[in-house]
């Protein structure tokens, strides 16, 4: 295993010859194509020759990748490629699935995510997750957000109430439900549903974000405006987030990997990612050539 | 791609249409799901209409319908009866007059059947007649005292012949044999004919006898009087079998009573007997009575009066009219100048001040619609129930039935005349009065009296108790047993074993259902789940007398164990989570599965054992060193067992002073230690909690010491083997699965995605299940108990063989209950088809159905409410 903050490896040679997918799914072996750009960035979470199987079947394989700190990166690839495996993988959200086996290593500032001893709870606490289907608690608007604070015991309301809004704000949701903070989050719309988790997500002050397709359920308008809050949330938090829109990743992430049949392929800054791809596969799926 | 031939065939587009048989399976199951959905709404429905139908009857008020007037055949209008009868049947009566002449008429056409002369002698002064005990054909029922001091017993009574022997041409109703023929359903001949017959005379006083009465008892016969020179006396003629003559002879045993006339007073006008024949009263005109007690045997001098009481308090001017027992002769009834009765009887008071520690209380004042009504000139009393007939100067008739104090007919006679005697036919279902040579009849129903609403739901005065209280005691030793039909206790039985039932299944099952959903990987959990639901498979008949047979005795010899477990157990178990803390995180993170499950299964057997190594100790410390005699026998001073019952809660507020006040101080100075120094001091806090509970225990002990839960006589807090704590462990233990099943799949059914958002905030487990899954199952979870609940109201057997079945109502966990199912099951095998109590036990059966449609309905109620809240908030 490397050590974290070293060089990618990176074989543009290979992936020059194409046939990355037929590679793949042969099984022969392969080496992601990390652009040298990604290098002198301060990565924040180094996954390390990550491997993951549900039961028998494997979903990850040799995954290598370092988030770069205070930056927004996208997860591409097609639908089943393990985008969601990796993210929950990220918050040892996996755990609660009895079948799911790990190899491999995931460091968040430097320490071992998955070492023996680790305290998962601690970890969640500095990892907040957005997921895929917006879920609030049957409860208060007002609840939701400051649940994060109840469960470490913060009970003084002057705290709470500036923390709700704070958060109702950064998730650009305040103005919208500062009259009925009381009532149930069940009544918002999906898409506010959805930020009202992102608020949650952020009222425990993380230092990374996880988002796993936040705006799937979203209309533009909405998807617009949680993109302007990615934007504005970035650099404060790192910020790593799947997405099947490519404009939004162009639009909102600063790096982008490409997934494809639970292998990293392709990963850079997006402008090169979106512009000069190393592999005729990246290009194809951002294009929208891929099929 | 390889062709469908099909598609290929036609290349236009297929017209979709659902296939004929599909139509018909859904027709077919739309109807067969709304016949099967309205056929059990009507079968709860009917069962519902049946109930009713036969409860009804029971609150139906009674009915009277007056017959023509007879004129009795060869009676003159002057010559009152002293007393009167009639057959059980009520088609034949008796009038006997103070000269001895004894005729018997028929009562559907009022002539003569037979006259007799029952004694000669011009000199009879005092007559006495036993009531409905007379049965016995042996023993005298009257007893005649005559002027000279003498006194005949003898016998006044109706039997039934079936003569074989009736000559042709005799017809039904004619007067044969000086008795009454008919013809029985099966044609044979029935003859109804008074039977009587007087003993020689009995030499009592040397004076004339004033006053007589007499009792059967269950020695033989007891008479008492009053003679002209003033001896006042209980005589016994014990019947004995002469070995020489060969004739049964009657041995006299005189009880002399203490008497001198008062000149202020004058002479008594009654004299009564109780049932027993050992207790007498002494009654003048103006009520003032004495109440003589010859119970103890031994006495030689004469007996004392042991009590003065007035009869009629409430009035100076009052005066007795007429004066009766009640069956049973346990009860007098006065009629006073204006029609109203006063019911005493004596009752055991904690502070009597008689010298044998009864007081006679009056029960009952039964009093005519408008508070008043003519003076009564005949009382009687029904030989069967607590039935009771006044005759007044007007001309009316009353009837009352005592115990639950109803006026149940009131009615007139047809030219207003006063009734000389009366008489409420054996069957109760016709009055007789007597007046001049007129006999005037009614017809009537009576119902059931004893069970009205308010003696069935609320406090009733029953003969002999010191007040009104909830009772259910349908059978008693002997005819004259009155049966007290009062449901609370039976509903507080229910209740109570539902309670204790409730207090043992609900935490665990709950518990058991947050762990296996929240805590156990789901391999482990489907086998828990089918190893608690295979508990349910259980009969619970088994569970009964496992119970009664084997727990109980066990739970008697080893009480203080039990109690101390109990207390113990989570003390136990907070240590146990204490010591899990302090492992290193990777041993622990290691242990999670089923080192962990193992680890919480031991929790009970440790605190057993804990239990066991302190009992002793608590056993010396707080209950004299036997806990069975403590509770039984007043062993011991009240503290200890206070220091003792209060300990959770001392505990309980202990935890709460220490963690809750102390907890913010340790959390602000904790957040630099390490995983291992927090849960030392965690472990610490936990003894000081102990050692803070001890301390209050003992003061709240001290507190409390004062009064003795164990009442004055150790009758407060007794232990019976079969009580509600067992009845909780074995009723608690069978529906511990059904809770257990409907909580955990409450507990599943919550989205996976919200305990996932809640660990993603990086909340714990715990925090996870008591924030977020339970108060969304909050409703199923409601759901489970309320159908837990509805289980242990309903529950029989087990209640039926481990709960004692005494009545009582008490909370105590110690003493037993008795439940309406249990009830049910035990007495409608035995009551008599349409009998009042059979009617009551269907209300019994009503109650229940009521109770638990009531707690459906309201748990349907709160669990929308629940729902709706979740969703609006
Ligand atoms: N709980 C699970 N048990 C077994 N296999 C799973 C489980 N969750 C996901 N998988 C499998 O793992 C692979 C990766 O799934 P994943 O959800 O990570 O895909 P994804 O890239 O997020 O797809 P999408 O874009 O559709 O959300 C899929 O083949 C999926 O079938
Ligand atoms: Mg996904």
């Amino acid at each position: 295993m490397t050590e974290s903050g070293t060089v990618p490896r990176v074989r543009p040679q290979a992936a020059r010859l194409g046939g990355v997918f037929e590679a793949v799914s042969a099984g022969l072996p392969y080496e992601t194509a990390t652009h040298e750009a990604m290098a002198p960035k301060e990565a924040i979470v180094n996954i390390r020759d990550f491997d993951l199987w549900y039961g028998a079947t494997r979903a990850l394989y040799r995954i290598a990748l370092d988030v770069p700190r205070g930056e927004v990166t996208a997860l591409i690839g097609p639908s089943g490629c393990g985008k969601s495996t990796l993210l929950r993988s990220v918050n040892r959200m996996n755990d609660l699935i009895a079948t799911v086996r790990i190899e491999g290593d995931m460091r968040l500032d430097g320490e071992s995510l998955y070492s023996a001893g680790v305290d998962v709870i601690e970890l969640r606490k500095r990892i907040g997750m957005v997921f895929q289907k917006p879920n609030p608690f049957p409860m208060s608007i007002y609840e939701n957000i400051a649940y994060p604070l109840r469960i470490d015991g913060v009970k003084d309301r002057k705290v709470l109430d500036e923390v709700v809004e704070r958060s109702l704000r950064s998730a650009g949701l305040w103005d919208e439900v500062r009259d009925r903070l009381d009532a149930s989050a069940l009544r918002l719309s999906g898409g506010q549903q959805q930020r009202l988790c992102i608020g949650r997500a952020i009222a425990g002050n993380p230092g990374v974000l996880l988002l796993d397709e936040p705006c799937s359920a979203l209309d533009p308008i909405a998807t617009g405006r949680i993109e302007d809050l990615i934007q504005e949330l970035k650099g404060q938090y790192t910020i790593l987030m799947v997405t099947h829109n490519m404009q939004q990743a162009q639009r909102a992430s600063d790096n982008t990997a490409f997934m494809y049949l639970g292998r990293l392929v392709e990963y850079g800054p997006t402008q090169d990612i979106f512009v000069g791809p190393r592999l005729k596969e990246t290009e194809d799926y951002v294009t929208g050539r891929f099929g | 791609m390889h062709a469908d031939p099909h598609s290929s065939a036609s290349s236009a587009p297929r017209v979709r249409k659902t296939p004929r048989s599909v139509r018909r399976a859904e027709r077919l199951a739309t109807a067969s799901i709304t016949i099967g959905g309205l056929g059990t709404i009507a079968v709860v429905t009917l069962i519902f209409a049946f109930l009713l139908w036969v409860v009804w009857p029971l609150f139906a008020s009674a009915s009277v319908e007056r017959l023509p007037t007879l004129a009795l055949e060869g009676v003159e209008a002057d010559s009152p009866p002293v007393r009167t009868g009639t057959n059980d049947e009520g088609t034949l009566g008796w009038r006997l007059r103070a000269d001895g002449r004894l005729d018997v008429h028929d009562l559907a056409t009022g002539a003569l059947v037979q006259r007799q002369t029952l004694f000669e002698a011009e000199g009879a002064t005092a007559f006495a007649f036993a009531s409905a005990a007379g049965d016995d054909h042996s023993l005298p029922n009257v007893a005649v005292g005559f002027a000279d001091g003498t006194m005949r017993p003898g016998r006044i009574a109706f039997e039934t012949q079936y003569p074989t022997d009736v000559s042709e041409g005799v017809r039904e109703g004619d007067a044969y044999e000086g008795g009454l023929l008919t013809r029985t359903p099966g044609g044979q001949w029935r003859l109804d004919r008074l039977q009587t017959s007087l003993q020689e005379p009995v030499s009592l006083a040397s004076a004339r006898i004033e006053l007589l009465d007499l009792s059967i008892t269950p020695q033989g016969v007891a008479y008492a009087f009053l003679a002209a020179d003033g001896t006042l006396q209980i005589t016994n003629l014990q019947a004995r079998f002469d070995m020489m003559t060969d004739r049964e002879v009657f041995d006299v045993v005189a009880k002399p009573l203490a008497y001198t006339a008062d000149a202020a007073l004058g002479p008594p006008s009654h004299l009564a007997l109780s049932g027993i024949g050992n207790t007498l009263f002494l009654v003048w005109r103006d009520g003032t009575t004495w109440r003589y007690d010859a119970r103890d045997e031994r006495a030689s001098a004469g007996y004392e009066v042991v009590e003065v009481f007035d009869m009629l308090p409430d009035d100076p001017e009052a005066r007795i009219d007429r004066l009766t027992h009640l069956v049973g002769k346990g009860s007098l009834v006065a009629a006073d100048q204006r029609g109203r009765l006063h019911v005493w009887f004596a009752s055991r008071p904690a502070g009597a001040y008689a010298a044998d520690g009864l007081v006679m209380t009056r029960g009952h004042v039964l009093v005519p619609d408008g508070g008043a009504a003519a003076p009564t000139t005949a009382l009687a009393a029904s030989p069967r129930s607590r039935l009771v007939a006044t005759a007044h100067a007007d001309g009316t008739v009353r009837l009352y039935h005592v115990t639950t104090e109803q006026r149940l007919v009131e009615a007139g006679t047809q030219r207003g005349l006063p009734a000389e005697a009366l008489v409420i036919a054996p069957q109760e279902n016709a009055l007789f009065a007597w007046r001049g040579a007129n006999l005037e009849r009614w017809q009537v129903d009576v119902g059931h009296p004893e069970a009205t609403l308010g003696s069935l739901f609320t406090r009733v005065w029953y003969e002999g108790q010191v007040g009104p209280a909830h009772a259910w005691q349908s059978e008693g030793g002997s005819d004259e047993f009155e049966p007290k039909l009062g449901l609370m206790p039976l509903v507080f039985g229910t209740l109570k074993a539902t309670l204790y039932s409730m207090l043992i299944a609900a935490p665990i099952a709950l518990l058991a259902a947050i762990f296996t959903s929240e805590f156990l990987v789901p391999r482990w959990r489907a086998r828990i789940k089918s190893v608690i639901e295979m508990m349910a498979s259980l009969p619970s008949v088994v569970l009964g007398f496992l119970a009664a047979v084997v727990l109980a005795p066990l739970i008697e010899d080893t009480l203080i164990v039990v109690l101390v477990t109990f207390v113990a157990l989570p003390f136990v178990v907070a240590l146990g989570a204490r010591l899990w803390q302090l492992l290193p995180a990777r041993t622990a993170v290691r242990l999670e599965g089923l080192p962990r499950l193992g680890a919480i299964s031991a929790m009970l057997p440790l605190a057993l054992g804990v239990g066991i190594l302190i009992a002793p100790t608590v056993e010396r410390l707080c209950f004299a060193g036997d806990v069975l005699a403590w509770l039984n026998r007043g062993r011991g001073e009240a503290a200890g067992g206070w220091s003792f019952m209060l300990s959770p809660f001392a505990f309980a507020l202990a935890g709460l002073l220490v963690f809750r006040v102390g907890g913010g101080w340790v959390r602000s100075v904790s957040t630099q230690w390490s995983r291992l120094q927090c849960a030392l001091v965690d472990l610490l806090r936990l003894l000081v909690v102990v050692a803070v509970g001890l301390l209050l225990a003992w003061l709240l002990g001290l507190a409390f010491g004062g009064t003795d839960p164990r009442g004055p006589t150790g009758t407060g807090l007794a232990y019976q083997p079969r009580n509600a704590m067992i009845v909780g462990f074995v009723m608690g233990f069978a529906i511990v699965p059904i809770i257990y099943t409907l909580a955990e799949d409450a507990l599943s059914s919550v989205p996976r995605e919200l305990r996932e958002a809640s660990l993603g905030c990086g909340a714990t487990p715990w925090q996870t299940a008591w924030r977020i899954v339970v108060p969304t199952a909050m409703s199923g979870l409601f759901g489970a108990l309320m159908v837990g609940i509805g289980r242990a109201v309903g529950e029989t057997m087990i209640v039926l063989m481990a709960a004692g079945n005494t009545a009582i109502m008490e909370w105590n966990a110690f003493n037993g209950f008795r439940t309406l199912s249990a009830n049910i099951a035990t007495e409608l095998p035995e009551a008599v088809k349409d009998s009042t109590h059979y009617r009551v036990l269907f209300l019994a059966g009503f109650v229940l159905f009521a109770m638990t449609f009531a707690l459906n309905t309201v748990a349907e109620l709160v669990r929308r409410r629940v729902r709706r809240r979740l969703e609006d908030l």
